[in-house]
């Protein structure tokens, strides 16, 4: 399904990240991997040797503007067309409104916000050769539904998908851009979360159970591929049915 | 040799041909050089110079004699 592509995926070293990562290289994709895990990353290079496509790692904390330039001057000596970028890298953090410092605020925004959206700004400008183009942010389901604790984690998804939504209206129709939402995923993330927010997220789902991250990472795939090639501007819920 | 490979940036980014005035353009004053072929061109230019803009030049590219500008600065610094 993306045979020849080049994809970036950012976070890419463990939970959604990783299983995306193996999931384009079964389906043909030369992957350029980003995250700052510099051992797992070579773990998950050699992994991926035996599907036969072309893996470049890249070691990167997103956090900071000129780590991201400088990336994107590496990834250049790589390929000068990117045709999927995963924005997946993230993080989370749980705290009451009233008790959530300033500083705690920034931090999340400046992975989940900033970083995505400077580094899809330079991605992009390697992007308007493709003929299949496809950026895709993880945003979450506590963007829309929020959820006690998170008001920091929530509002920084929400204005992911804020920025997705204009994104795609002036990426069109060179450059596709949809977002997913995950529910809880079995991920090191969610060890941030404590047993009975995780129980009653189980019992929340219609499946009753949480999604594994390549239950997500199917999703990925899709709306990096053509089987999506008339979806843009989306955001797909990808949480059991949680209402 | 810097001012061609400008020019052809420009040209290749904005569809147009020499007949235009290239070395006069400026930003939003041709119909082929708006807001979207904006990014276009710097992609394109990136792409001719081996560079990667900032975002304040990118902003700053008003012109195509700024662009010469800007690209000079890039190609001193590397």
């Amino acid at each position: 399904m993306l045979k020849n592509r080049y994809a970036l995926i950012t976070g890419a070293s463990r939970g959604i990240g990783k299983e995306s990562a193996i999931l384009f290289a079964k389906n043909g994709a030369n992957l350029l991997l980003v995250a700052r895990d510099k051992d797992a990353l070579i773990s998950l290079k050699e992994e991926l040797k035996e599907f036969s496509v072309n893996v470049a790692i890249f070691v990167c904390d997103l956090s900071d503007e000129n780590n991201i330039k400088s990336l994107f001057i590496e990834i250049k000596k790589v390929t000068r067309i990117i045709d999927i970028v995963v924005n997946n890298a993230g993080i989370i953090d749980s705290s009451m409104f009233g008790m959530t410092k300033s500083d705690k605020l920034k931090s999340m925004f400046e992975t989940n916000l900033y970083a995505p959206y400077q580094l899809t700004q330079y991605a992009t400008r390697m992007m308007r050769k493709s003929s299949c183009a496809s950026v895709i942010f993880i945003s979450s389901m506590m963007a829309t539904k929020g959820a006690v604790g998170h008001s920091a984690y929530a509002s920084s998804k929400s204005a992911l998908f804020g920025m997705m939504k204009s994104l795609a209206k002036e990426l069109a129709p060179t450059i596709r851009v949809n977002a997913i939402a995950p529910g809880v995923v079995k991920t090191d993330m969610i060890k941030t979360l404590g047993e009975d927010e995780k129980e009653n997220y189980i019992s929340e789902s219609l499946f009753k159970r949480l999604a594994t991250p390549d239950e997500i990472a199917n999703v990925i795939l899709f709306l990096a591929s053509d089987m999506s090639k008339y979806i843009t501007a989306e955001l797909i819920n990808v949480d059991g049915g949680i209402c | 040799m810097q001012t061609e490979t400008l020019k052809k940036a420009f040209m290749e980014a904005l569809g147009i041909d020499e007949s235009k005035d290239i070395e006069n353009l400026e930003y939003n004053t041709i119909d082929e050089w708006d807001s979207v072929a904006h990014m276009n061109l710097i992609g394109e230019i990136e792409d001719a110079f081996d560079i990667m803009l900032d975002t304040d030049d990118i902003i700053d590219m008003s012109s195509f004699s700024k662009a010469q500008e800007i690209v000079s600065k890039y190609l001193a610094d590397a």
